[in-house]
């Protein structure tokens, strides 16, 4: 083992240098939440739901009605 | 250099001569990357009247080349070297016999090179050979027989490359028999299924239609048939250049991430789902062709909505993943774990970039999937839009940000210049939310795509959110970023081949949090998802077709032929013309015997 830059995890996983800096051992045991995923994921749907209302306004009161057929 | 680093071998330390394959495959990719981008910034000066210096009639042969050059060839050849480097990695075998190897390749350079020679033709005069018919080949639009003879050698190249790593896989799976199928071979054969099914159709309109058609074997061709059998492959083509990137995004950037994959399970239901939704619903992208029923295009709506769900699965397990890295590298809070990334990483901060363009990609596809809001934006630039999100962003600038994890460990030469990278993707995404921004808001302004000189004298595009000018800098701006763009991340690839040879640069890539052990064995199961996806292809596509060959018959009604530039039919094709009509009519009688039953 030569440094720092060869952190070894318990998976014995290696993080050569390059690939970030040495990652936190205790955090791998501990019970993973994805609650920032979540938060993320939310966000998205937020602006897709925003964007929805914009479409609305681009196709029903920048022009009038389209109707085929 | 530490005797833990050297005992850990590159991949091109383990499997040299497939590195070397990988490698070729992928400077072929790179090529045609160079020249779509030329093409690309010619397009983009052009169409929106910055500088013309070529005519208008070029531009068509310049939006061939660029559509081809990128979507088939770019895309397709890097997608085999990453399939070949995902295949040998995951397995941790080498290929069966790189002779079978070196054959595929050789299939789709010779193929690749045919049709992009019959494309570049268009812009002399002293050739009779020209294809300007865009990607999609659209009858009654014809090419000369070598661009089709090309594509037809380069499908079946992909088609034993295909084979190659099934025959790898089966080799493996004697040797390790009651294992699981390996996650990046299970992507790569699960892709592979799915372009064997959707390739099928695309083979059926080049060999019985369009070929014998440019020939002057027949004379006239169904366009609506062969339009139909183009987006039977069509769509699918769409998830063989995203699947790739999936698989980057699931197994490759939750370690550059400093973290793990946060659920196997997850990502083969991903792509199993791929396999059986991305071929029924290439009808989607024909909402306004005459001769389908509305009925069949809202089947096709609905298998395209549930086609949201595997994107949407990937959304949360790719960001999962990624947030696990930043938690172990300490990071905290809502948001905050996201200053723990490592956003210096030109290969992640690329891969994220990518992501959250296809977000963004994934909206305006669904407006394209609604058969009632598709009507706004049909044909408009808004569709050119969409998909530079899709496979100018999410799928290249992925493959391009791997490209700076992957290479070094197929050369053993550190990248050139990590910063260049860094620029290079970051440059890459503004360039595109400039000019990706700009074609959303002209398509809705109703700027026809596909078109040299959309300005129309005597009439003015309403404005809305940006007048139409304003806009077009917008495209301009962001297509000359684009180019220098493409230009640094090639200049530091080539660079990197004068990089000394370095060791220490192996990447191993963990295994998942939650492995294929928690996978329901089903899920490997690929008798199964390929019984499923035919079935679902049948109910898809069966009647459709049948009415459009009893509609107008196999060979159409004669809709004429442009451009005209074959007159030499001989008398043997005549004959040969005479026979096939004959049997065309049988067959035509006997599909409408059996519709009308």
């Amino acid at each position: 083992m030569a440094g720092s830059d060869t952190a070894s995890t318990v998976t014995g996983e290696v993080n050569p240098p390059g690939d970030g800096e040495p990652i936190h051992e205790d955090a791998e045991t501990e019970e993973f939440d994805p609650i920032g995923t979540l938060a993320l994921i939310m966000t998205y749907f937020a602006i897709l739901v925003i964007a929805w209302v914009y479409v609305y306004f681009i196709e029903f009161l920048s022009r009038d009605l389209t109707v085929i057929g | 250099m530490s005797a833990e680093l050297e005992a850990e071998p590159t991949f091109v330390d383990k499997f040299p001569e497939e590195a070397r394959i990988i490698r070729a495959a992928m400077w072929g990719s790179f090529l045609a990357l160079t020249l779509g981008a030329i093409f690309g910034i010619i397009q983009t000066l052009h169409r929106t009247g910055i500088a013309r210096p070529f005519s208008s009639v070029d531009y068509y042969t310049f939006l061939t080349a660029h559509g081809v050059f990128l979507v088939i060839s770019f895309t397709i050849f890097f997608l085999v070297g990453l399939f070949t480097w995902a295949v040998v990695r995951s397995l941790d075998r080498p290929l069966l016999n790189t002779k079978i190897t070196w054959t595929w390749y050789g299939m789709m350079a010779a193929g690749m090179t045919m049709t992009g020679v019959s494309i570049l033709a268009g812009f002399t005069a002293r050739i009779d050979m020209s294809a300007d018919v865009l990607f999609t080949f659209y009858a009654p639009l014809q090419a000369h027989p070598l661009f089709y003879t090309g594509l037809v050698v380069f499908v079946v190249g992909t088609w034993v490359a295909g084979a190659d790593w099934f025959r790898t896989w089966l080799a493996w799976r004697e040797e390790n028999p009651g294992e699981r199928i390996p996650l990046q071979t299970f992507m790569v054969l699960t892709t592979m299924i799915m372009w064997y099914i959707a390739t099928l159709a695309i083979a059926t309109s080049i060999l019985v239609f369009l070929l014998p058609w440019s020939l002057g074997l027949i004379e006239s061709v169904n366009p609506t048939l062969t339009r139909t059998l183009f987006w039977f492959f069509g769509h699918p083509v769409v998830y063989f250049w995203l699947m790739p990137a999936y698989m980057l995004w699931y197994t490759v950037l939750p370690k550059i991430a400093g973290g793990r994959l946060f659920s196997d399970p997850l990502a083969r239901v991903v792509f199993v789902l791929f396999l059986l939704l991305s071929t029924p619903v290439g009808i989607h992208h024909q909402y306004l062709d005459p001769g389908i029923a509305e009925g069949f295009k809202f089947i096709s709506m609905t298998n395209t909505m549930f086609l949201l769900l595997p994107s949407l699965i990937t959304a949360f397990t790719v960001v999962a993943s990624v947030e696990y890295g930043a938690r172990r590298r300490g990071g905290t809070g809502i948001f905050g774990w996201l200053r723990a990334l490592p956003w210096r990483n030109p290969a992640f901060t690329g891969m994220m970039l990518a992501g959250l363009m296809f977000a963004a990609g994934g909206f305006s596809g669904m407006i394209n999937a609604g058969l009632n809001i598709n009507y706004m934006i049909h044909n408009t630039i808004w569709v050119p839009g969409h998909f530079h999100l899709t496979v100018g962003t999410a799928v290249a600038l992925t493959f391009m940000a791997a490209t700076y994890w992957l290479w070094p460990q197929l050369t053993n030469r550190p990248l050139y210049s990590p910063q260049i990278g860094l620029a290079q993707v970051v440059l890459w995404f503004v360039g595109m939310a400039l000019m990706t921004n700009a074609m959303h808001s002209q398509g809705l302004l109703g700027v026809p795509r596909r078109t040299a000189e959309p300005e129309y004298a005597g009439f003015d595009y309403p404005m809305a959110f940006g007048g139409f000018e304003e806009l077009n800098l917008q495209i301009a701006i962001g297509g000359t970023i684009l180019f220098v763009s493409t230009v640094l991340f090639i200049a530091n690839i080539v660079i990197t081949s004068w990089s000394p040879k370095a060791s220490g640069l192996a990447r191993p890539l963990p295994p998942a949090l939650s492995g294929p052990e928690d996978a329901p064995k089903v899920l490997d199961n690929l008798r199964l998802w390929v019984g499923i996806a035919l079935v679902l292809v049948v109910l898809a596509y069966a009647l459709p077709l049948a009415g459009i060959i009893s509609n107008s018959g196999v060979f159409g009604t004669g809709a004429g032929t442009y451009p005209v530039w074959i007159d030499a039919t001989t008398a043997l094709a005549e004959r040969v013309l005479a026979a096939i009509t004959t049997a065309a009519t049988l067959l035509v009688d006997a599909i409408t015997g059996v519709s009308s039953l």
